[in-house]
């Protein structure tokens, strides 16, 4: 009897924890989705370009200075849409802006914006 | 000491007090239909409940498992119906012996016993100091016998000398146990066992691991925030158009830098935000050739 009920318990345990385990994951990739910049934590994205080009919505050049040093570099970039990249870049939390450089180019009225940023 | 029970036949249960050096001590008779078999922890069976059979094996290094049956060709009852000892083996003479009975007339009367009691058969337990004393097990009459280092069966027209009927004084030495109860592994428990480990495993590599990394090594949040952004939404209404080339704000040593595209205009800005002190009087500002530099005071 002792033996019927231990099994069943442990099946029941083995159950649970294995149910826990996909909520967890579950629960960790609802917390990175709802977090536009967690590929800056994770090792693997933090220097990715297609994940900043996500983030920063648009095209860039992504050049590593360090090996926690980078630069990002917009070229081209309008009037309107300086403001919205200005935000995008003061509200970087997992990774810390250290010169922003903003050059003007007068004949065509574009932007040059140049950020130097680094990891932890 | 310990209580040692001998179950003589069904009519007749024995006490006897287990010294330490394995010495029995008659107590008393007990009427079995009256007694609960419950308490018994130590029980050997009289000749009256079963059957043994010793052999000599020349091979030193045979080891028979614990449920072999070594005299299976000499019992009447089926594998099925038969309850054994454990072969034993007596490292002196280098017999061995094993005991057997009849599975349903041995559970019958020991339908009640505990499962921690140990059952031991008499002719292979007990023995005497002297091999010419001959003590009756149930129907059967024993003695000790050097040779096989077991008890023989004799019978009443041989023995000429007295016959005692307990074990009072006789030695006990626990060999053999009875496998009363089939002891089968408990597979489905190991392997309820060896499942529930293996889902802790998966749930640590699955996300577990990664919700600890998470949670101890919290990624350090930094404050991007641009005070020179705020500067420059104050002040650009000084800037004239087109006359700036390039702004550049530098975090770490709190500064921004405002370039013109000639000297010219940097003088003029350069007057202009030093004589308006109210919006930008946390800021110390200075000229560089075309570039105006604000830094922050520390003030704020």
């Amino acid at each position: 009897m002792i033996r019927i009920i231990a099994t069943s318990v442990l099946v029941l345990l083995s159950a649970t924890v294995i149910i826990v385990s996909f909520e967890l994951k579950s629960w960790n990739i609802n917390m990175a989705s709802n977090d536009a910049q967690s590929f800056i934590k994770a090792e693997a994205t933090q220097l990715d370009k297609s994940s900043w080009e996500k983030y920063i919505g648009r095209k860039l050049n992504l050049n590593l200075v360090t090996s926690n040093i980078f630069q990002i570099d917009l070229m081209n970039v309008s009037a309107p849409e300086l403001p919205s990249l200005l935000d995008k870049f003061e509200g970087l939390r997992y990774a810390r802006l250290h010169k922003l450089n903003i050059i003007a180019s007068q004949p065509d009225q574009m932007f040059t914006v140049s950020a130097v940023m680094t990891l932890n | 000491m310990t209580n040692l029970y001998r179950l003589v036949s069904p009519e007749k249960l024995e006490l006897y007090d287990l010294k330490r050096n394995g010495t029995l001590h008659f107590r008393k008779t007990i009427v079995p239909s009256n007694f609960n078999f419950k308490k018994i922890r130590l029980l050997v069976l009289s000749a009256y409940f079963i059957n043994w059979d010793t052999t000599r094996i020349e091979n030193t290094a045979y080891h028979p498992s614990g449920n072999v049956n070594l005299f299976a060709s000499k019992s009447v009852f089926g594998k099925h119906n038969l309850i054994t000892t454990s072969p034993f083996r007596n490292m002196s003479t280098g017999f061995w012996a094993q005991a057997w009975a009849p599975k349903d007339k041995l559970l019958l009367v020991l339908k009640n016993i505990s499962k921690k009691a140990q059952v031991y058969a008499e002719s292979i337990t007990i023995s005497s100091s002297d091999n010419s004393v001959f003590w009756l097990s149930g129907p059967v009459i024993l003695n000790s016998q050097g040779e096989t280092g077991f008890a023989v069966r004799h019978s009443t027209k041989v023995v000429g000398e007295a016959i005692v009927t307990n074990l009072d004084g006789f030695e006990f030495t626990p060999r053999a146990e009875f496998n009363l109860y089939s002891r089968r592994k408990p597979y489905a428990l190991m392997l309820a066992g060896l499942a529930f480990l293996a889902s802790i495993a998966f749930a640590w590599e699955f996300s577990v691991k990664d919700t600890i990394k998470n949670i101890r090594e919290s990624k350090v949040v930094f404050n991007n925030g641009m005070r020179g952004l705020r500067l420059m939404d104050t002040t650009q209404g000084f800037v004239p158009t087109g006359a700036a080339e390039q702004i550049t704000f530098d975090q770490r040593t709190q500064e921004t830098f405002l370039t013109f595209l000639s000297k010219e205009n940097a003088q003029k800005f350069f007057q202009l935000v030093s004589n308006s002190p109210e919006s930008i009087r946390n800021w110390d500002i200075s000229i560089k050739g075309d570039t105006v530099i604000f830094k922050e005071s520390g003030d704020q």
